[in-house]
Parts: structure tokens; sequence; C-alpha cells
């Protein structure tokens, strides 16, 4: 160690700073021993048992109490921890796949002056090597009503066995009348999401509901109009099946108007197969890759396949869901790229359902494909709705002509895949339950016309709206799957329908 | 003063300890469905490998990536690798495990980890009228078919219309992990499962 040599006079400032120190601790212990004496002498003549001992054990216990005191008034719950550390994932896509995810199914078909509960969760595209990250954002419902402004409405957490929902229950009109419409927004990490990403939630709302009471639905014969094995050849369909996977075969199909021609998604065989009824006259074209997808004949006789599996572009950190156009002939008219999450079905009219029962427009009147933001702005219930609740009451909605109806049941009626209008009069409604679709025909005034039932044989994974498709009569038409192959059957409507 | 100092923050840890019985005590981590509804979202758009088991989080199918459905299941879930074990095991997505457990063992209630949902009895269908039975992240598992020892199981994420489900599951080599609207509610060789405990008490 270096020692700088230091100057006499410092020594001697050093020495008197010490002379001078020591008299002032002399003083001052002199002093305290004085309060000291002081303090014994009083507590002596108060309590001839007290000691310096006990006073010590007096003041320790003291400061203890005041510690444990102290840690009942820390907020220990909000104290950060380590595993609360994370990031959200920047591979995501506000529309396609967000990065905190607003899990909420909105009603779709309402009555005015019912109270409808709104309720979601999140799930968060999280950034972490650390699993035990949590995510919870700050949600936000607004609502408004008609034109109105938006305002904030308050919401409540519910517990779920573990899963955290929030809720608030509002009203689905005002009292002037006037419809709900609301957003959800969340905030996390300084991001905000919204649900949707643009506008709003603007659930069918009517005055009343036509009621459609259902006791059975039976009746009505079904044929098998289509069977083709699995395999590869051309009148066959491919068939993915192995351990810790599921079977996967063709995912949808749809029909001519006329019910004359099919055509089916052979998806593992990455081909559209075009078939006559009876399986005759078999053609087919290839895609670029599997789809898991729908496909639908568009009302000008295109055939349209919608590719949910999607593709990597420059416009998205995730693959961008398609919708491919052909013509009857196989050869691509177009292709449209897809800014939604979960497309599910594609209609006629070029349309898509997510699963929300959203539809979104991602072609123009002119066929032109629109770009993201117009989509966003495109998005809306539209067409026919379904409203699920609880398989007993079974809400539907069709925007076009205004018209509600409440399809309600003793016994539990089944899913619904799919919903049709024939013409502008006669709906046709598809129920799946474990064992058999039942389909019920129904006028615009609430008259049931007729049941049928159709088999219901699932032995490969199906997109649930792409294996039901009905013609311009009303005939519906199931797509099943056994161990040998598919087969498409037909239930016959009971209405004579012009076409 | 030091001691006295001393002496409060001694009051202060012994106070925390006294009053924090259910946090410090505690010997496993948190998992709530919310905790695997995001654990399984990361898991979208990756591949699918059978026996595999990790996975990152860049929306493209990169060699030799992927659970198959059972890992799938058996991560997001955070269940232990010691068969019928209800701990909470982290797992990063990165890590290639897979589990003790396949669809079929799924089915038949993971050697005690997993339970029954629906109320329908282990391996019996849901079926239609079973929604209110069910929350997101309970499971769907079938066991062998085509005569073989094939299996599959893929994971409620939420509601979809119609009264289907939205499930999460790692498909097959060709889709990967995929969310997409199924009726394996409805299907006779599927059972609703679900993990036996999700722990959201008495954790860190």
């Amino acid at each position: 160690v270096n020692r700088t040599p230091r100057r006499k006079a410092d020594r001697d400032w050093d020495e008197r700073r010490v002379l001078e120190w020591s008299i002032l601790k002399c003083k001052a212990d002199h002093f305290q021993q004085g309060i000291a004496d002081r303090r014994e002498a009083r507590v002596n003549s108060r309590s001839p048992l007290s000691s310096r001992a006990l006073r010590r054990f007096t003041t320790t216990s003291i400061w203890l109490v005041a510690g444990v005191m102290l840690s009942l008034v820390v907020p220990w719950a909000q104290l950060p921890s380590s595993a609360q550390a994370f990031s959200l994932s920047t591979s995501v896509d506000p529309d396609i796949h967000p990065a905190i995810d607003i899990v909420h199914l909105p009603p779709s078909v309402l009555v005015e002056g019912e109270r409808v509960r709104l309720e979601f969760y999140f799930a968060c595209a999280i950034d972490a090597p650390d699993p035990s990250a949590v995510c919870a954002p700050e949600p936000e419902l607004f609502v408004a009503y008609g034109n109105g402004p938006f305002h904030l409405v308050d919401l409540a957490v519910e517990d779920r066995d573990s899963l955290t929902v929030h809720w608030a229950e509002v009203a689905a009109s005002d009292e002037a009348g006037a419809h709900l419409r609301y957003y959800i927004a969340a905030t996390a990490l300084g991001l905000t999401v919204k649900a949707p990403v643009e506008g709003a939630f603007e659930p069918l709302t009517l005055d009343d509901l036509t009621p459609v009471d259902v006791e059975r639905l039976e009746g009505s014969q079904f044929s098998t109009e289509l069977t083709l094995p699995w395999g590869s050849a051309t009148a066959a369909v491919g068939l993915d099946v192995g351990p810790e996977q599921a079977a996967v075969g063709p995912p949808a199909f749809d029909v001519t108007p006329d019910g004359l021609s099919f055509v089916v998604l052979d998806d593992v065989n990455t081909r559209v197969l075009i078939l006559k009824a009876g399986g005759a006259e078999i053609k087919d074209f290839k895609l670029p890759g599997r789809t898991n997808g729908d496909i639908a004949i568009t009302e000008s006789g295109q055939i349209a396949v919608l590719d949910t599996v999607g593709v990597i572009s420059p416009a998205s950190a995730v693959p961008v869901p398609q919708v491919r156009i052909f013509a009857s002939d196989g050869r691509s008219d177009a292709v449209v790229p897809v800014f939604s999450d979960q497309p599910e079905q594609i209609e006629r009219d070029l349309s898509v359902t997510n699963a929300n029962g959203v539809n979104l427009r991602p072609v123009a009147e002119d066929l032109t494909p629109r770009g993201r933001i117009a989509q966003r702005q495109a998005t809306e219930f539209s067409g026919l709705l379904v409203d699920w609740r609880g398989g007993k009451e079974i809400r539907i909605g069709d925007t076009e002509f205004a018209r509600g109806f409440v399809i309600s049941s003793r016994n539990t009626l089944g899913l619904v895949p799919e919903i049709f209008r024939v013409g502008e009069d006669l709906y046709v409604v598809v129920f799946e339950d474990s064992s058999m679709f039942r389909v019920l025909w129904f006028s615009f005034d609430g008259r049931v016309l007729g049941g049928g039932t159709l088999p219901n044989d699932a032995f490969t994974a199906f997109t649930p709206a792409g294996r039901v498709a009905a013609d311009a009569l009303g005939n519906v038409y199931v797509l099943g799957s056994t161990q040998e192959g598919i087969a498409i059957t037909k239930a016959f409507s009971p209405v004579e329908v012009q076409s | 003063m030091k001691f006295r100092a001393l002496l409060l923050i001694v009051g202060l840890l012994a106070g925390a300890l006294a009053i924090r019985p259910s946090e410090s005590n505690a010997s496993q981590v948190c998992w709530s469905r919310n905790d695997a509804l995001s654990y399984s979202y990361t898991g979208r758009y990756e591949d699918y490998t059978l026996g595999g088991g990790w996975w990152n989080d860049n929306n493209t199918h990169d060699s030799g990536e992927g659970p198959d459905c059972s890992g799938f299941s058996y991560k997001s879930w955070s269940l232990c690798s010691t068969s019928g074990n209800t701990s909470v095991c982290l797992h990063s997505i990165g890590q290639d495990t897979h589990g003790p457990y396949n669809a079929q063992a799924f089915r038949d209630g993971c050697s005690g980890a997993c339970a029954d949902v629906c109320g329908s009895g282990t391996g019996a269908a849901c079926g239609a009228s079973s929604y209110g039975s069910t929350t997101a992240m309970d499971a769907f598992a079938r066991g062998p078919y085509a005569g073989s020892s094939y299996g599959h199981i893929g994971m409620i994420y939420s509601e979809s219309t119609g009264g289907y489900d939205n499930i999460i599951e790692a498909l097959n080599s060709t889709s990967g992990v995929v969310l997409n609207s199924r009726s394996y509610r409805l299907g006779a060789e599927y059972d609703g499962v679900t993990r036996k405990v999700w722990v959201t008490s008495n954790c860190i």
C-alpha cells in the first residue's frame, strides 16, 4: 500500500480533533448517563421489580412487534417477482393472430329490451422462456346505442374453475330503441388491442323473434348420392392417418344448385374433385398445397377454395389465409388474402365467415381483392346468423330480410353447422348430434314444414359447416367418412320449390 | 439505533412468514387455464413431429420442430414426467419433452393426473348437451381406431359459432398446430378430459 507522507501540521490537527472528540464524547456520556439515571429512578419509583434487563426486553419486544405490524401493511402480492417478467411475441398479426387474443363469442341475434351477457377472456402470445410468465391484460368494454357515443362499462370478474372470465350484462337496446354496439379493448405491456379490430360488434337486434316449436325431427327419406374409397386414384379421396394425430380426409364439399354435381376438397391429395352424383364423370385439378379449409360453388359457377393453412408473405408475420378462385375447368382466376383470425367457411357470394360467425368480404363487388384495412371495414354480422344457446333454444337471424326466429325444443336439438334460405321464404336448419344429423325445414312465418335425419359418420375430422350443403330445391347433403371411405348422403326437401 | 433497525427487520420478516403461509408454504408454481391458453397459443402455426416436444414461436415449420397431439397437451397443461403426478412442472416451449402420456393415456385419465369431464365417465362421449360441463383447456381425446393404437387429443380453446368448439391441436405433419372449429365433443370415440388439478392457490 502506498501511503503519502503526512505533514506535521496535519498530524497536529488530527490529534487536536481526537482530543476535542474525546471531551465531547465524555460530556455526552455523562449527559446520557444522567438521563439514564433519572429514567431508572423514575422507573424504580413506579415498579420495584424493573431492572435494566427488563427494560431491554421491553424495548426489544416493541421493535419486534413494530416489525410484525409493518409486515401486515406491506402489499406482498403486488411486489414484482421474476416470474412475471415477460414480453409479448412479435410473431403476430393484428388481424390473424393478435399478440393479445380477446377470446369472445359475440351474440348475433338479440331482442329489443332484453339484457345480454357479454363475456371474454384472454390468451397472450408470450415471448418468454419462462413459462410461468403471467399475462393479465387490463380489459375495457365500450358500449354505444345506435349512433350514440361509446361509454365505458364496469366489468365483473369470475373465476370459472381457474379460468378468469371478464363479463358485463348490458341492454340490447336503450330506452329510445337504439340497438347495441360494443367493442372490447385490452392493454398489456403498453400494447392495446381491440375486438373487433375496427368498428364494433353490432348484433342483429329485432323487436321480436318468430317462434319455431320443434317436437320431433323425423321422416323424410335419405339416399346415398356418392361413395369414394380412400386412396390417391382419380376415383378416390386421400386419407392421412397415423398415431397421435387426427385422421384427416376431405374437410369439405359443395353441391351445384341443381343437385347433380359435387365438388370435393380432396385435401390430402391436394386437389379438387368434380363429380356427378353416383360417381360418374370425375374430373380433378390440383391445388398448390393443403388447405384444411372449405370449398364452395359460387353464384357465377366458379369454384372457391378457402385455404386456412395460408401462405407466408411479406404482408404478415404469420401465414395469411387465402381464397383461391378457379374456373370450372380448374384454371386459376384469382387468389385473395383473407385478413381474419380463424376463417372457417367460404360462402357462395365469396364472403368468408369466421369462427365467431362474423362475416367479412375479402373480395369487392367487382371481384377485385380488398386490402387489409378495407377488409376490416367490410366485417360485420350479415346473411344468415345462428346464435346457439345450449341446444334447446337456438336463434336464427336473417339480416337481408331483418327476420329472426327462435327454435325451441324440449330435447337438445344438437349443434348447428349450417343454415340455408331457399328463395325468400324457406329456411333449412341442420342440427348435428353424436349419432345423426337432423334437418328442419320451416317457413318465414315459423311453420314447421318437415324434418329429416341423416347418418353422422365422422371417421375423419371435418370443418363443421363444410360437410353440409343444400341445393336450390332445399335438399340437404351431408359428407360422412368411415374406415372404407367417404359418402355423401341426401335428405329430400318436403317442400316443392320452384327452381 | 442499528440494533433497533435490526429488530425491526427481524420483526418484518417474521411477520411476513407468519401472515403468508399460503404463499410461502407453496411448493409449486401456479398454473391456471389462462396460463395454459397462452402457452398453447404460442404453438399455433408451428410444426408437428410424432413423439416430438419442442417448438419456437416463429410461425413457420422448422426442421425437427413440433409436438405431436399428446405432447402438445402435456406441455400446455404443465404436467410432470412421472405418470400420475398432478403437480405443476413447467416446460419452456423450446424444451424437447413429450411426457409419458399418449392420447389413449389421456383418455384413460393420465394414470390419475387427469380427470373426466362432462360426467360421462372415463371413455364415454360428451355429447351435444354437454356444453355447460366443459371449460377452456379441457380436452377431447380419442382412443384407438382403424384397428391400431392410433389416437388423438385436442384442447378446447373457446366456444365457436353453432355450439362447436374451437380446438387447438397438433393436427398432423402437414398442417402442424392449428386452431379449428371441431365437433369432437359429439364423437362417440372421443372423451372429455382435463388436468385433474389446476393450481391457482397455495402457489407462487
